[in-house]
């Protein structure tokens, strides 16, 4: 029982004067009697304590009481918190991708058929994954919702904002219960909160090549989500071969795993982690360096740091002729490259380089192909006056110098650096590797993705194609699954890599506290009003019995 | 039932003294006593000898004797002249004495004497005796002589209905002041709860009076034996003062012990004066106890 008005149980201190009106007034009860001689020399009983009490018990005086305390009790305003069926449900059944550990659907399917039993309906189901679903509409056929909830799975993709979800309906509704394994962050809803089994995984899983172009680094990051320490074996198949690593994990912690792969040569790559767990899908992770590989074709002077930065970002190896991407160093170029092209201290025409100069202080546009740089640490000495092509796009200025600007032609994309690398710590920064890889994905943008999550849709370019278990895909292709998968290219096959984004399971479910209390299936009955009749009612009767005394 | 005869019937449930029932019942009994002192001729039997059927004794013959009346068969056995006597049926008047104390007024005592007094003059109405009601508490309120007939009946009940208890007893001075007035000896009952140390007193000058007695006690179930009170403070209903008691069940013993020494002293009383004496309980029915002291009362 809870008060709306507690403040009001201060009236109980109109007990005070009742009692000191009680003890002032007169206690003995007079007792008319025909002959008072007949009662001379009657020695007084020694009452007992009963009767003494019974001498003392006031009717009135405890009616009194009692009317000020039910007159308090009503003025505070007393409510009780009843169990009422539920009326119109909303069931929201997370399917991210944490959902699909096993045994998780089956108590989704429990929970969500407990509280159909529990309610009145009408139901309606909403699939809270990327994107957002109807499981059924609003019906009031508890056999038929009973049936459609069988349906439910999970998606092993990320899910989005609750509203969303919801919006899929077009009236909001009074109840809405959401049934997932992350209540963090739910507002306005009951959560029915299922825990999470324990968990280990792949957090991350990337590969790179050499700078020498004889091998690869991968680098992995497993995490032991459990309460007890894990020996774990993580294995990276390649075309190469397979690769071994073992680590002990202590419980709660993450850790990093760098092998060395051998091989001159690999597109796609496989972490898998021993030994499994209830939740499968982030015990293997799948890598494709990114686009493939890049055929290049390498103009002016050699430098080294470059090729490396270059290897760093995509797989690319050198052709003379009919390459993906030019890179000019130190050199003037007769001619604008039919093609993507890097320009590093190189002109061409409409960008040429009309002489040196000392670098001002560093500055920047605000542009996304900047992002995770530090520029402070960089040192430039000196610069080259170039031509800014018009419609440029400047990144970079050394002071009143443009030394890294975009453009485009009709040739392709360009970019140049205005700058000689080899009078800057540029190439000894990771900055380099950063900026080189950015800007590939700037110049190459037809080039697809190595990596991909579930659900995320990648958009195919004319003449590319995914091969799947459905067939050939064109165009627009969002994957369920995770895996590595063939992609039909005009310059040949390529890889794809998709794998359920750690985010969506790897947080771990927030503690019991912060879980939003769940809006109650519950009303409160209002206890005011009775009270109140019983406040008038023991008033009344005092009222009787004051006249029954006679006033 | 038939209609209570009489035709005051209405006046007597309008005050709400008697019922049709009661006072059908009533009409059936007569008020009597063997003995009276008045000269009047009456239904009530004289101890002076007179002209009824009732022998009383013999005496020996006086010259001037109604020889009608010498007994030939005494004289046929013993030769000697001796003369019957027979009673003399006489009126005798009904005096009824109220005590209207608010001690009365306890436990419903003045109602079951408001309908026991109602009762009784109406069995002396239905006698053809005379009545009258003198309702008394520190001395007597009504001073009126007895009269018979329907009218003075009407008028005692009326008067009877009008009464409420209230002041302080005094049975000396009421019985006394009343007896002093002179009147016509006849059959005078006392109702009252006697609960005044000076009874004998006003008895006594009742008997000085001539008249035939009969000391009516009316007490209350709660006179008889008081309930376990615990802490109280007993106040005399008459007299106002109180004190403080404990009333458990050995003072209650001893309250009853107290009132039977003087009910007891009642009755040695009227012993001694030649007073009959009843006991009635208000919560029993009056025309009841009017029945038995019709029936009982014997001088």
């Amino acid at each position: 029982m809870s008060f709306a008005a507690p403040w009001a149980w201060l009236w109980v201190l109109a007990l005070l004067p009742v009692f000191i009106l009680h003890f002032l007034r007169k206690k003995e009860r007079d007792w008319p009697v025909s002959a008072l001689f007949l009662w001379e020399g009657v020695r007084p009983d020694r009452p007992r304590f009963v009767e003494r009490l019974r001498a003392r018990f006031d009717l009135l005086l405890l009616l009194q009481v009692l009317a000020v305390i039910l007159g308090a009790l009503a003025l505070s305003r007393p409510e009780r918190e009843i169990v009422r069926p539920a009326g119109p449900t909303l069931l929201v059944l997370d399917a991210s991708a944490s959902m699909a550990a096993e045994g998780m659907r089956e108590k989704v399917l429990a929970k969500a058929k407990d509280i159909v039993g529990e309610s009145t309906g009408p139901w309606a189901a909403v699939l809270w994954a990327e994107p957002p679903a109807l499981l059924f509409p609003s019906t009031s056929d508890r056999e038929l919702v009973l049936s459609e909830l069988d349906r439910y799975g999970p998606r092993l993709t990320p899910r989005p904002e609750l509203h969303q979800a919801l919006a899929l309906l077009p009236e909001p509704w009074p109840r809405v219960v959401v049934i997932t394994d992350n209540p963090k962050g739910i507002s306005g809803a009951e959560v029915v909160a299922i825990p999470r089994p324990e968990n280990v995984g792949i957090t991350a899983f990337s590969v790179r090549p050499s700078p020498d172009g004889v091998r690869y680094e991968a680098f992995l990051r497993v995490v032991n989500a459990t309460s007890a320490y894990k020996d774990m074996q993580i294995r990276v198949i390649s075309e190469a071969g397979e690769f071994w690593a073992s680590r002990l994990v202590p419980p709660g912690e993450e850790e990093e795993v760098v092998l060395v792969l051998p091989g001159a040569r690999a597109g796609a790559f496989v972490a898998e982690l021993r030994p499994t767990d209830s939740f499968p899908w982030d015990n293997v992770r799948y890598f494709v360096l990114e686009g493939g590989e890049v055929a290049t074709t390498w103009l002016g002077l050699e430098d080294r740091y470059l090729w490396a930065a270059l290897r760093a970002g995509v797989s690319a190896y050198r052709v003379s002729e009919n390459p993906d991407l030019f890179v000019a160093v130190s050199t003037h170029l007769s001619s604008e490259p039919p093609g993507p092209c890097l320009l590093v201290a190189s002109g061409c025409p409409g960008a040429a380089i009309l002489g040196e100069a000392e670098a001002g202080p560093l500055s920047a546009a605000p542009n996304p192909l900047l992002e995770n740089l530090s520029l402070s640490d960089w040192r430039i000495g000196r610069v080259y006056r170039q031509e800014v092509p018009p419609g440029a796009q400047v990144l970079l200025w050394a002071g009143e110098i443009p030394i890294l600007f975009l453009w485009e032609s009709s040739g392709g994309r360009k970019a140049a650096f205005a700058m000689d690398l080899s009078r800057t710590n540029l190439p000894l920064l990771p900055d380099f590797p950063i900026l080189i890889r950015n800007l590939l994905g700037w110049l190459l943008p037809q080039r697809p993705e190595g990596n991909v999550i579930v659900g995320q849709s990648v958009e195919l370019p004319p003449g590319f194609s995914v091969v799947t278990e459905l067939g050939a895909v064109q165009d627009l292709w969002v994957p369920e699954k995770p895996g590595i998968f063939r992609i039909e290219t005009p310059r040949g096959p390529k890889w794809l890599a998709v794998n359920v984004p750690w985010e969506t399971v790897g947080p771990e479910a927030p503690l019991a506290a912060e879980v939003p209390k769940p809006l109650p299936a519950k009303a409160s009955l209002p206890l005011w009003p009775w009270a109140t009749v019983a406040f008038l009612f023991v008033l009344g009767a005092e009222a009787l019995v004051f006249l029954w005394r006679g006033g | 039932m038939g209609r209570a005869p009489g035709g005051f019937a209405d006046s007597a449930q309008a005050l709400e003294l008697l019922s049709a029932e009661e006072l059908w019942a009533l009409s059936r009994t007569r008020l009597s006593l063997r003995r009276a002192r008045s000269l009047a001729p009456g239904e009530h039997l004289s101890f002076r000898a007179g002209a009824s059927l009732e022998f009383a004794d013999h005496r020996p013959y006086q010259p001037g004797d109604d020889l009608r009346l010498i007994d030939w068969a005494v004289y046929a056995r013993h030769k000697k002249l001796v003369t019957k006597v027979f009673s003399r049926e006489v009126e005798a008047p009904v005096y009824l004495l109220l005590d209207c104390s608010a001690s009365m007024g306890l436990g419903g005592k003045f109602l079951f004497a408001r309908k026991l007094a109602a009762a009784l003059l109406f069995l002396a109405f239905r006698s053809g005796d005379r009545f009258g009601i003198y309702p008394f508490s520190v001395s007597v309120v009504g001073l009126g002589r007895p009269r018979r007939g329907r009218p003075a009946l009407v008028r005692a009940f009326q008067e009877i209905a009008k009464l409420s208890p209230k002041g302080r007893t005094d049975l000396a001075q009421a019985l006394s002041s009343w007896a002093e007035r002179g009147w016509e000896p006849g059959l005078c009952l006392v109702l009252s709860d006697f609960f005044a140390p000076d009874f004998r007193e006003g008895l006594l000058a009742l008997r000085y009076g001539r008249h035939i007695v009969a000391a009516v006690q009316i007490l209350a179930p709660e006179d008889l034996s008081p309930p376990v009170l615990g802490e109280v403070r007993l106040v005399d209903a008459e007299e106002g003062r109180g004190r403080p008691a404990v009333v458990g069940p050995a003072a209650c013993r001893a309250y009853q012990e107290n009132l039977r020494r003087w009910n007891q002293e009642l009755a040695k009383t009227c012993e001694e004066l030649g007073i009959s004496q009843f006991l009635f309980v208000s919560d029993s029915s009056p025309v009841a106890a009017a029945f038995i002291l019709a029936r009982r009362w014997r001088p």
